[in-house]
């Protein structure tokens, strides 16, 4: 009898509570697809560090469970107040505590089943969608198809378990507590009227706007130490709350001042409305403005990565192969053996990189630098050397140069036009992100070399492996003659492929560079950590270029680039980064406008009642529509507005970073708007289906 | 009683639910008129068809057929936008549970019908001022329903139906939910309202003790009119004794609370 009655009450909660599990169906989906691509063994076998993308989507599956196991436990704890008298009358009726928790729980599971299934159905089509994008990503055909493997089943079922353990390990404790009395008053609990107290209170809003304001300019000013963001975070969250806790006051205050436009047909009805609303849901909408800053946040960073992964792979590796050799007259003979072994080549290069014993161009983007010259600047502004030959592994020792026939060569491999110096003139090719720091001292600064004097002609940014390959950040050209005079630094190879290089290329030019340059392979180095030989506190090093490069937050650097392969990884660790940030920032945003839906559908019957006083007031159906909307409006915009305003200050900051750091295209707007532009579209459907919903509910009876 | 103006004029109304056989007749071809400044009664048993009759005269219900005149304008004729907005500038509800908003206060449930006629400010804040004092409730103007006794808000809800001056004042079983006190005092309060205020009134209940506050009363039965009563010069107490005389006579169905 009582699992009749649990099922029967499943399937009445389901239709009353529809968006709650339609969310919910949605959430499986996704958890299903998700863990599909990350666990599906095409992928794993298909790149080396797929593992990477499998660890992430672990890592926010654990956001993802606080955050559902939230949304669940509020759920239940909504749906038991509305049916508290309900479940008084059991009580009443003879029931115990333990056998109606018992019931309510089974209704609870028996509904999270019934999405969950559903979930798994909508999930392969999910699963299509990913799979296309993913593949699509590295250039490849995805014959649709679905995949069931039974670790990504175990994965998404044991998340959503873990969900609903941890939301529903409490509840029979609530019940516990309760009595008779109690659960027949809970129902109302929410329907007292608090009017906010509109004196004191209101200063807080002026307080949370002021600290908003004022974290607005930190956020640009300087940069802040781990305990600084903390203490900014926390101060953050609390002038969210703070906030609506001093807005409710200032709508009250106004309605208790008692201006005209007060008056105004249905305002008064509608500022009530608010008050009302804000007075009992303050903490609420603080919470939910937080989730949806979040969402907006995650789907912002996510789509910087996406955007940037093209051109990452084309700053890093623009060569088809390119491989680096500390030994300045290196031949590269067993390479060039390996790579004609394995594929046909275009165009082979090898050359030399120059240096003559001076650092000036070092220490001025060391210490001008921007991402690094905190650290490398000493207060009055000149290098600490110390601090660089601690941890300066930024750039080479010395300067680096070229000759004009070799970066000729190795731009028209590019596909780009051959230039000329002019007379006694040298030119820098040196990273994009980098051309606003050299400023006219350093243009102006005059070469001393063999051939005299040299002055800088052109700056020269085109994507050219500087990563420690072709110089770190930067290479000065110069005239043949010119280099000739100077030492030979390191050597590289440059090679143009015919088609795409095997990405396995990659693996075997690291081995033979490795044995060249008798250095251990990883495993080597363990079992020779492991025999002794090797203190244990050291790691395995096996590049050999001198520096690296300032690229921060994505950096690729490597000895031996191979573009199929190195290219691949990097797209790979990208995606890793895209689609989990995507996948929380999607969960937060469903999380938080199923609660707000939630709320408002379920508070329509009460809303119908005042909305039928206003109809035989005399309102017709077109303007209770509209005070409905603006009603509405005010419920889901408030918080979406604050989140927002508050989300893109940090998002374009968070961008600027990002552009800063990486020298990515675009702006930190850009990425925002990109991902407010999808966020709008999940909220427009919760909107549209709460706003028919409500409306019907709001007539049905009328 | 000739000399008055009739205000409403109720033509042959009828309404029935269901259809084919099943039809169910709750007003069944029901005729009357109300004055300018009558307080009128309909007394009935449960399901004798009292309240439907109230809600198609108070432009709540549609008929079946039949025609309601306010003067010259045929209700029955109108659209529903065109039925709001007569709603709106000639009637007045007071309503059993009240029908308050739980979220405003009692000033502003009282200004609100004024607000949706997009009255001046200072003309709505004086007749709302002018309105509270004759019903005797300024002193909790600023305290939300919750806050206040069943009577205080059936005061209230009366001078929200009475603040815009409407033509006709309907009531449905307005003591149904009050204790006999405050029953009482409200009835004292529709009296104040039709004969100081001028206010018509059209009053549906079952109770005997609020009709006999009416000066004619109507009594419902299956959904026709079987009878009429006129106060005329009787005083409350003879009038309670003629109603419940009535009363018997239809098996004494309605209740006879005193």
């Amino acid at each position: 009898m009582l699992n009749k009655l649990a099922f029967r009450n499943a399937r009445r909660s389901s239709r009353d509570y529809i968006v709650y599990v339609l969310t919910m169906t949605v959430m499986a989906a996704m958890m299903f697809a998700f863990d599909s691509m990350a666990l599906s063994p095409d992928i794993l076998t298909m790149f080396r560090e797929a593992g990477v993308m499998g660890a992430m989507i672990g890592l926010v599956s654990v956001f993802i469970v606080c955050i559902l196991a939230w949304l669940i436990r509020y759920m239940t704890r909504f749906m038991l107040e509305k049916r508290s008298r309900e479940f008084g009358t059991y009580l009443l009726l003879g029931m115990n505590k333990k056998q109606i928790s018992g019931l309510y729980m089974k209704e609870n599971i028996l509904m999270g089943a019934i999405a969950f299934l559903l979930g798994i159905g909508v999930g392969m089509f999910f699963q299509q969608i990913l799979m296309t994008i993913f593949y699509r990503v590295f250039g490849m055909d995805y014959p649709l198809h679905v995949q069931l493997n039974g670790w990504s089943m175990l994965m998404t079922s044991g998340i959503y378990i873990l969900c609903y353990f941890f939301a529903l390990i409490r509840n029979r404790r609530l019940f516990k507590k309760m009595t008779i009395a109690e659960l027949m008053r809970m129902e109302k609990e929410n329907e007292k009227i608090r009017e906010s107290k509109s004196g004191f209170a209101r200063i807080w809003f002026f307080v949370a706007v002021g600290f908003f304001i004022v974290y607005t300019i930190l956020l640009f000013g300087e940069r802040y130490s781990v305990a600084g963001v903390c203490c900014i975070t926390v101060c953050f969250i609390a002038a969210v709350y703070l906030f609506y806790y001093g807005f409710s006051a200032i709508l009250t205050s106004y309605i208790h001042k008692r201006k005209s436009g007060l008056y105004k047909p249905g305002r008064l009805f509608l500022l009530r409305q608010y008050t009302g609303k804000l007075g009992t849901m303050r903490f609420t909408m603080g919470t939910l403005t937080l989730l949806l800053m979040t969402a907006i946040l995650g789907g912002s960073v996510s789509m910087m990565f996406a955007r940037f992964q093209n051109q990452a792979i084309e700053n890093s590796v623009p060569f088809d192969i390119l491989v680096h050799s500390e030994n300045p007259d290196d031949a590269f003979d067993e390479e060039l053996a390996a790579i004609h072994d394995q594929c046909r080549t275009e165009d082979t290069w090898s050359y030399q990189i120059y240096q003559d014993g001076k650092q000036v161009m070092n220490e001025y983007l060391y210490t001008h630098g921007g991402t690094v010259s905190k650290k490398y600047r000493n207060p009055d502004g000149s290098l600490n050397e110390k601090a660089v030959e601690e941890d300066g592994y930024e750039y080479y020792t010395y300067d680096t140069y070229m000759r004009i026939s070799d970066y000729n060569h190795l731009r028209e491999m590019l596909g780009y036009e051959p230039v000329t110096l002019g007379q006694d003139k040298y030119a820098v090719q040196i990273k994009e992100r980098m051309v606003p720091f050299l400023d006219d001292k350093i243009k102006a600064r005059a070469l001393d070399t063999s051939l005299g004097e040299l002055t800088l002609d052109e700056i020269y940014t085109i994507p050219f492996s500087q990563n420690g390959n072709n110089g770190a950040d930067y290479l000065i050209i110069v005239p043949d003659e010119a280099a000739a005079g100077m030492d030979g630094y390191f050597s590289e190879l440059a090679v143009s492929t015919e088609g795409k290089a095997p990405s396995d290329l990659q693996q075997t030019l690291e081995t033979i560079r490795l044995k060249k340059n008798g250095i251990p392979t990883q495993e080597e180095f363990y079992e020779m950590q492991e025999r002794g030989e090797i203190p244990e506190e050291a790691y395995w090093e096996s590049e050999t270029m001198g520096g690296f490069g300032t690229d921060q937050i994505v950096s690729c650097a490597s000895d031996v680039l191979v573009r199929e392969g190195i290219g691949m990884d990097l797209k790979l660790v990208m995606l890793s980064l895209v689609f989990p940030l995507a996948y929380v920032g999607l969960v937060f945003l469903c999380v938080a406008l199923t609660i707000m839906s939630v709320q408002q559908l379920s508070d329509s019957s009460k809303y119908r009642f005042r909305y039928d006083v206003l109809s035989k007031l005399g309102m017709n159906e077109k303007e209770i529509d509209r005070l409905i909307l603006k009603q509405l409006a005010f419920y889901y915009l408030v918080p979406v507005v604050i989140a927002v305003i508050l989300g893109a200050a940090t998002a374009v900051y968070a961008g600027h970073q990002f552009v800063f750091y990486t020298g990515a295209n675009g702006s930190g707007m850009y990425y925002f708007g990109i991902s407010l532009f999808i966020f709008a579209g999940v909220y427009l459907i919760y909107f549209g289906m709460t706003y028919l919903g409500f409306k019907r509910n709001v007539h049905y009876s009328a | 009683m000739d000399n008055m103006k009739h205000l409403i004029k109720i033509c042959d109304i009828e309404k029935y639910y269901g259809s084919g056989n099943n039809i169910t007749k709750a007003v069944n071809r029901v005729s009357f008129q109300v004055d300018e400044g009558e307080f009128i009664g309909i007394m009935g048993a449960s399901g004798s068809g009292k309240t439907t009759l109230l809600n198609m005269i108070s432009t709540i219900d549609r008929v079946s057929a039949g025609h309601i005149y306010y003067g010259d304008t045929d209700i029955t004729m109108l659209k529903e936008e065109g039925l709001a907005k007569f709603r709106k500038e000639n009637l007045g509800f007071v309503f059993q549970e009240f029908n308050l908003l739980d979220t405003l206060t009692i000033r502003e449930n009282i200004e609100l019908p004024m607000t949706l006629q997009k009255q001046k400010k200072t003309e709505i804040v004086k007749r709302t001022g002018q309105v509270m004092k004759a019903l005797g409730i300024e002193k909790i103007a600023d305290k939300f329903p919750v806050q206040v006794s069943g009577g205080q808000k059936q005061r209230c809800a009366c001078a929200r139906a009475v603040v815009t001056k409407p033509q006709l004042i309907c009531a449905d079983e307005p003591t149904g939910a009050l204790d006999s006190r405050s029953a009482q005092m409200l009835l004292d309060t529709f009296e104040t309202m039709n004969r100081k205020m001028g206010a018509t009134i059209l009053m549906v209940t079952h109770d005997a003790f609020s009709a006999s506050y009416c000066r004619r009363i109507l009594f419902l039965k299956d959904g026709q009119i079987f009878h009429e009563l006129y106060r005329g010069q009787e005083t409350r107490r003879e009038f309670l004794n003629q109603i419940l005389d009535v009363l018997a006579l239809t098996g004494g169905e309605c209740s006879d609370a005193e």
